[in-house]
């Protein structure tokens, strides 16, 4: 379907398998990447998606296959030599210094300097000034990152990989932060780089997008390749259907269908100046809230204020039928409302004490009596919770940062086990976890909503909140824009709302 | 053996080998205690007397127990260098109420032990509610208190006149052949280890200097913790000085200045972490004995002041960067 193309081809992989810990990421994965074109890599949460891009990033090595770039086999051994070779990885989280300006990013490390070491600024500037303009971008080159919008700070970042001569440009989820308005200036730098015969791989759920800029798409499904089409041979709908397979629901805890509980949290109008406003929602009990929406929808402030851990200006947070008040995580635990925050490793766990230590943190101050640990019952608790969650761990003992991410976030979530919690908020609990850990925690969630509890879970894979959740609201730009029964709704209606 | 009894087997090994290692690094200072009182001992005859030990064991209260003090402090993940200025405070203060019978006695203790919660009390709600920086918030206050010692006493010495027999017994006495400050250090080890290792007030103290945010997350209250850490480093501090006034009678009042970095050192040589999370009361209490056996070998051999000085700079040093290339290594 692809040979009839004029360009040639700069990246092939062939035969690429992949496993993590026993777990097939990839399999058998072939694939060709043309110059002069953008080639779009699609999939479900677990597809495979980003393995392949960081093995073609460099940051991971094929278990058996080769990657034959511009004619040669190589080993992509780390991503230096990767981006030495001129194959450069756009991150999410921009990897610009914000205090530095324009210039000074795009030549990092390579300034032009006189003789004497000085710095030459004119030379510097009109070299970036051209640079950013190839792009068909308008910066000045002085300007200070920081002060920067977000798709300016991509074209700065593009600059700078171009400026290393970079041939392939792989771009994960990069209109994922940037507001409607700026979407069309990427879309002009993508068809920028295109003109200069680069290749942009790129990764995105986003269909519109995808149709509207790519030559070529490829679609994963749990490690394979299902289909690889011209983009104008295809359409949307066949590509969602190759994407979600019905049968992933097996293997995986049915949500049992209650009739609808209590009403364990209202809250009412909440509001916070200048983040959120007038957010209304109800949680029931037997049920799993999804939260959708992009980066800066403010999902993690609301309920960072819902459960004390920042303040609201106006609005209520009703518990059980009450209004609570002064609220204090504290507070919320005494509740028992459990929080597993977004960043396990600084809000999640304790680096430096124990995997038990972490697993009683929380829980510590309902089992002590007066204040002294029951050290013996911990350790029964701490086993059961180890069994249950399936934590591989050396032992309680060790610290739990020599532990994989998915056991570590096992840890954060047996944090809660003990303590009889009816109300669980999840903000983003499968970041930079791997696919056997991340279904293994959807398990978990289902089984506690199975066992009475109240789940709001935020992600940004609205796959995966599609997958978990019975009710999914809609979020953008702190505003609450939607809120949808799962059976009513389809990722592309989502799409539309955030 | 089956492959897989051969691999649980080695594993097992393995994480014996781990957890043995671990409990020697983390309890390193006993062990370099038990060398240098051996070392010592051969060395200089008289140090290994009853004398000088039993000696060394009255000295060492002072440094001692400020040091579990700050190690609560400490472990908390905050500094607090004002107990110096606190025990001269204190000290002061207690010999200046003149405990010469048993009613003015317990006043003087009374007063003097609030001194040191007080301290606390304002070093808490600088540091844990205001957010200062926990150096230069301690530092400042220990100036402060200082600068009230001085008014009060306008520079000059101060002595008890008529002095209760039931004050001195708090300096000088002995439970036995045992001093009575030592019994006094003893205690407040056994009970402060208890505190940090089997309480849920322990744990939190290290959670707290382990990863502030993540105990806000968990419900702790850090603020809180904090405050009380520093309670508990102002009333050691201000005990120190209780117990020094019984000791010695008269003061001048700058007697304390500059204890606070040797608790600090010895605290520092008990493996008690500059970042928190890390410590207890015993290895704390090793770090003392090590500190005060360092510095009664120098006096012993004639070494004078200003070597001594330079010399417990120089371990300072040493110590913690020893500890930080450990922890890099591990963690």
């Amino acid at each position: 379907m692809m040979d009839n193309q004029n360009n040639n081809i700069i990246l092939k992989l062939n035969n690429i398998t992949k496993k993590f810990s026993g777990v097939v990421a990839l399999k058998n994965v072939s694939l060709s990447f043309y110059t002069g074109a953008v080639h779009a890599l699609v999939g479900s949460n677990g597809a495979g998606k980003s393995t392949l891009m960081r093995l073609v990033n460099g940051a991971i090595r094929p278990d058996s296959g080769q990657i034959i770039f511009k004619n040669k086999p190589i080993q992509i051994n780390s991503p230096r030599l990767a981006n030495s070779m001129g194959i450069v990885m756009i991150n999410q989280e921009l990897m610009l210094i914000p205090e530095l300006s324009v210039a000074e990013n795009i030549l990092l490390g390579r300034l032009p300097v006189n003789k004497f070491g000085v710095v030459n600024w004119k030379e510097a500037n009109s070299l970036a000034r051209k640079l950013v303009n190839s792009l068909g971008a308008d910066i000045e080159p002085t300007k200070i990152v920081k002060n920067l919008s977000v798709s300016e700070m991509q074209v700065v970042e593009i600059s700078r990989a171009l400026s290393k001569q970079a041939d392939i440009f792989i771009m994960d989820e990069p209109t994922a932060a940037l507001p409607e308005s700026e979407v069309n200036k990427l879309v002009e730098l993508i068809n920028k780089l295109k003109e200069r015969g680069k290749t942009v791989i790129y990764v995105s759920h986003k269909m519109r997008e995808i149709f509207q800029i790519a030559d070529n798409i490829t679609i994963l499904r749990d490690g394979e390749i299902v289909g690889n089409f011209e983009v104008k041979d295809i359409n949307v709908t066949k590509v969602l259907n190759l994407m979600m397979d019905k049968k992933k629901e097996n293997g995986v805890i049915k949500k049992k269908n209650y009739e609808i509980g209590s009403i364990l949290l209202s809250v009412k109008h909440l509001k916070r100046r200048g983040i959120f406003q007038d957010i209304n929602f109800d949680l029931y009990s037997h049920e799993i809230i999804g939260l959708a929406g992009l980066v800066g929808s403010r999902r993690t402030e609301i309920l960072h204020s819902i459960f004390g851990l920042a303040p609201f200006d106006s609005g209520e947070i009703i518990l059980n039928g009450k209004k609570i008040s002064r609220i204090t995580p504290e507070k919320m635990i005494n509740y028992r409302i459990g929080f597993i925050p977004e960043d396990r490793r600084k809000q999640g766990l304790v680096t430096g004490m124990s995997v038990k230590d972490n697993l009683m943190l929380v829980s510590q101050r309902f089992i002590s009596k007066v204040g002294i640990l029951k050290l013996f019952q911990e350790i029964k608790i701490c086993n059961s919770i180890r069994k249950e969650l399936d934590i591989k761990a050396p032992s309680l003992r060790v610290e739990v940062s020599t532990l994989s991410g998915g056991n570590q976030q096992k840890v954060v979530i047996g944090k809660w086990f003990a303590t009889k919690s009816k109300i669980f908020i999840f903000d983003e609990p499968t970041r930079g976890i791997d696919v056997g850990s991340k279904n293994e925690i959807f398990n978990i969630m289902k089984r506690f909503a199975n066992e009475g509890a109240g789940i709001i879970f935020v992600s940004t894979e609205i796959e995966e909140l599609l997958i978990v959740s019975d009710r999914i609201i809609t979020l953008k730009s702190g505003r609450k824009t939607g809120e949808f029964l799962k059976k009513e709704v389809t990722l592309d209606i989502i799409m539309k709302f955030i | 053996m089956t492959e897989i009894q051969i691999k649980n087997r080695k594993n097992n090994n393995r994480d014996y080998i781990y957890l043995l290692s671990s409990f020697l690094k983390e309890n390193i200072v006993w062990i370099v205690v038990a060398v240098f009182f051996i070392i010592f001992s051969i060395i200089f005859p008289t140090f290994f007397s009853e004398r000088n030990l039993l000696n060394l064991a009255r000295r060492s209260f002072v440094v001692g127990i400020m040091a579990i003090g700050m190690s609560f402090a400490m472990i908390s993940g905050s500094f607090d260098l004002s107990v110096g200025a606190t025990m001269g405070l204190t000290t002061v203060i207690v010999i200046q109420l003149q405990p010469s019978n048993l009613l003015s006695m317990v006043i003087a203790i009374l007063v003097g032990l609030s001194i040191g919660l007080l301290v606390g009390l304002v070093n808490g709600l600088l540091v844990g509610r205001a957010g200062t920086n926990s150096v230069i918030a301690t530092i400042g206050i220990s100036f402060v208190v200082l600068g009230i010692n001085l008014i009060y006493t306008r520079g000059n010495h101060v002595w008890i006149q008529d002095i209760y027999k039931g004050f001195e017994f708090i300096g000088a006495g002995s439970i036995g052949k045992f001093p009575f400050p030592a019994a006094i250090f003893l205690f407040i080890i056994i009970v402060s280890q208890f505190v940090l290792r089997l309480t849920k007030f322990g744990r939190e103290i290290y959670s707290t200097g382990a990863s502030k945010e993540c105990s806000i997350f968990s419900g702790i209250n850090v603020d809180v913790i904090t405050l009380k850490c520093y309670l508990i480093s102002g009333f050691t501090a201000s005990l120190a000085g209780v117990v020094t006034a019984a000791r010695v009678y008269n003061v001048d009042p700058t007697f304390a200045v500059g204890t606070e970095f040797d608790v600090l050192t010895a605290v520092l040589i008990g493996g008690v972490s500059l970042f928190g999370g890390k410590g207890n009361a015993i290895n704390t209490a090793g770090g003392v004995f090590l500190f005060v056996m360092i510095n009664n070998i120098m006096t012993l051999s004639g070494m004078n002041l200003e070597t001594q000085s330079m010399v417990k700079g120089v371990l300072l040093v040493i110590i913690v960067s020893v500890y930080s290339l450990f922890r890099e290594k591990s963690g």
